[in-house]
């Protein structure tokens, strides 16, 4: 049972404020990923809430008990950082006995606990080696085995995968997603800057940006229901599509124009007073579909065709009033089309995503998208 | 020498080496050029052409006199006469002799440990204060000073004038403020030596602490961080993290001021010239091969002895070196 807690963090750097008044609840159990583009604040909000980094003001409350005041070592916490982090001159058995040797647990219960962290992490044949001898991945493993030895009530991550290459990283994030399926009453915080790694291996996700939080929720809803232009285009890859648009019709199902001959029907009520706003319409590459020209398709000239045999990404250009804009579609298959041509596509009932003149999502009384 | 013929001086002496350089490397380069044998071979040419300069400056100035020295400790005092083993065998039956090895031993055993001991913890300390840059700044300064010179203050530290008079000892004054009598501290034998010690131990504890502080920054904050989440105490990452982390570094330390102490002589020169029982080995060989006369059979004797002692751990040194590179391919 170790929820956390977060009411009103601030904290600045000299005069830049890197995390602004954060409240946020990570549940207990759960596998929570803060996830946020470079320098958003993501690794500040980690150290706080181990205690490395002092905070300005507001309170972190770890399994209901204030932990403001208490060092790290109090917290019943353990980090995994990026850099690994091990002790140079310890082998690797003695790197992840380091904490319980602290704790003055008997000889024979920390060889257990080492053990049993290293037949986890399938780490049994490196136990005497320094870590000078380890590869990346390896190492990476040595500093979860430091961590699950502690047997701590919540784990924090920090990029744990990104000095992993490619390959590896796929591997050990389903390890990591394992590793919390049976550790099922631990809570884990886990930073990157990857939305890969933060879909595929959260229960909940919490967008950082700028030391704001733009959205917490589960990895579906982030991506069904975005609640602003950031986290639309931050989820996702390829990213969703937004192109500002006019509102040009009232009623029941409105149309928007983005050309002069351009207009597409926004399954949204609106009002006479809406008419003339430029908001924005957002939908993802692979809700868009190649049709026969109609009345709810619009047409692009398509200006690269990438092929991957499982699907199509293309590149296309749609001629908007004042400049073009650029959008991807995934299209399933090998699509005859190439470089040149012009198409016509339409979204996905019901894939629209509309956001207003604040990059706020459009919520409009009964129809909401 | 006028300031002309000084600066002319150094201008031939440059100009003479580009010139030894450009020309032996153009020469080579023509050679090769005509006769294209393997790269190896002109490689090591070229070696041997760039370092033949300094290896003959260090034979001229070193080698050669090492080899001197060997041989005039087997002659007598004028260095005119064979005298076999007499000068070594004088030696170990001289008590001034026995003294000296003792007295160095003890400096040996004391100055290095503690100066890296003291140059270890307070650059750690002065890590984490904001007023440690000027602590270390204060630290450090007596490495400005010469030896001779620090010997001339801390005399005024350890000064003695008898009782009721004023007391111009900055130790005396102390004391005698604290209600005790004067003391001679250089006079007090065997503690005298752990006085003269003080000195080298204040000078050397900066060296210590600033190639110290380099080190320190070296060792990735992540790492102390993941202790200290581990629950170490601040003592405790000292002790297992940052310690293990520095042991080269300590090693090079010690090493450096254990050949500079073997040496030592400024220090006991200006303070009591090795009366009062503080003798050390280049004290001594001073007082034989330049005062009364002079002495060279004993005086190369004992120099010989310093470099005795010096040797092992270069070789030790030289040694380590090697198995790091060899550790590190
Ligand atoms: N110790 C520090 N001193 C000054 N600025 C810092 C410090 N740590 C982080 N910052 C700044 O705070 C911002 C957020 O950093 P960080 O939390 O590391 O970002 P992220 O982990 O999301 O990439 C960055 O602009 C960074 O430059
Ligand atoms: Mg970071």
């Amino acid at each position: 049972m170790a929820e956390i807690q977060i009411n009103s963090l601030n904290k600045s750097f000299g005069k830049s404020r890197v995390i602004k008044n954060v409240s946020l609840c990570i549940k207990s159990r759960s596998f929570t990923v803060i996830v946020g583009p470079s320098g958003c604040g993501k690794s500040t909000l980690l150290r706080m809430i181990a205690g490395l980094e002092k905070i300005d003001s507001g309170e972190i409350k770890i399994a209901g008990k204030s932990v403001n005041d208490l060092p790290p070592k109090d917290r019943d916490i353990a980090m995994v950082f990026q850099s690994y982090a091990l002790y140079p001159h310890m082998t690797v058995f003695n790197n992840m006995a380091f904490g319980l040797k602290l704790e003055k647990k008997s000889k024979i219960e920390i060889k257990e606990r080492v053990k049993e962290a290293a037949r986890i992490l399938q780490i049994e044949s490196l136990l005497d080696r320094k870590p000078k001898q380890l590869s990346g991945g390896q190492k990476q493993r040595v500093a979860i085995g430091r961590a699950i030895t502690r047997n701590p009530k919540v784990f924090l991550f920090d990029e744990p995968l990104s000095n992993l290459d490619a390959a590896l990283r796929v591997a050990t994030r389903i390890e990591l997603a394992n590793l919390h399926d049976s550790m099922p009453d631990a809570t884990m915080v886990y930073v990157t800057h990857d939305q890969v790694e933060a879909m595929t291996l959260a229960n909940q996700i919490i967008v950082l940006s700028e030391g704001q939080i733009e959205q917490i929720g589960s990895p579906l809803e982030l991506y069904e229901k975005p609640q602003n232009l950031f986290v639309a285009k931050f989820i996702g890859s390829p990213a969703m599509n937004i192109i500002p648009i006019e509102i040009f019709t009232k009623g029941i199902n409105s149309f928007g124009k983005i050309g002069e001959k351009l207009k597409i029907s926004l399954e949204t009520n609106f009002n006479s007073s809406d008419m003339g706003r430029e908001i924005y319409l957002g939908f993802r590459p692979e809700n868009l579909i190649l049709s026969k020209k109609d009345e709810n398709s619009f047409s692009a000239r398509v200006s690269f065709v990438e092929s991957l045999g499982e699907y199509a990404l293309v590149y296309a250009s749609v001629e908007g009033s004042s400049s073009d804009h650029d959008i991807i579609a995934k299209v399933l298959g090998t699509p005859k089309i190439s470089k040149g041509d012009q198409v016509s596509f339409q979204i996905q009932k019901g894939k629209m995503h509309l956001f207003d003149e604040e990059g706020k999502r459009y919520v409009n009384g009964k129809k909401q998208v | 020498m006028s300031f002309f013929s000084l600066i002319s001086t150094v201008i031939v002496g440059v100009l003479f080496f580009v010139i030894y350089f450009g020309l032996s490397n153009f020469i080579l380069d023509l050679v090769c050029k005509f006769k294209s044998n393997s790269v190896a071979l002109e490689n090591s040419v070229r070696a041997i052409i760039f370092i033949a300069p300094a290896f003959l400056v260090l034979f001229m100035f070193i080698l050669y006199p090492v080899f001197e020295t060997v041989r005039l400790s087997f002659y007598d005092k004028f260095g005119r006469e064979f005298v076999g083993w007499n000068n070594y065998l004088w030696a170990l039956n001289d008590p001034n002799f026995r003294r000296s090895i003792l007295n160095n031993l003890g400096w040996l055993l004391i100055v290095p440990t503690l100066s890296t001991f003291f140059g270890l913890v307070i650059a750690n300390l002065t890590d984490k204060i904001w007023w440690g840059t000027i602590a270390k700044s204060i630290i450090f300064m007596p490495m400005a000073i010469s030896f001779v010179g620090a010997g001339v203050i801390w005399k005024f530290i350890y000064d003695y004038r008898g009782t009721g008079d004023q007391q111009i000892g900055l130790l005396n004054a102390i004391v005698v403020s604290l209600g005790m009598e004067p003391q001679a501290w250089l006079t007090i034998s065997i503690w005298n030596n752990l006085f003269l010690m003080a000195i080298m131990i204040w000078i050397q504890t900066g060296l210590a602490l600033v190639i110290f502080s380099a080190a320190l920054r070296g060792i990735p904050n992540e790492t102390l961080e993941a202790a200290r989440i581990d629950g170490a105490s601040e003592f405790r990452i000292f002790w297992s993290i940052i310690i293990p982390f520095l042991e080269r570094t300590i090693l090079v330390i010690w090493t450096i001021i254990t050949i500079l102490v073997l040496k030592v002589f400024d220090i006991i020169y200006a303070m009591t010239n090795g009366e009062w029982q503080t003798e050390v080995l280049a004290n001594l060989m001073y007082d034989w091969m330049f005062r009364g006369g002079g002495d060279s059979g004993r005086g190369s004797v004992l120099a010989f002895c310093i470099m005795i002692g010096v040797i092992p751990i270069l070789v030790w040194n030289l040694y380590r070196h090697r198995q790091e590179q060899k550790n590190e391919i």
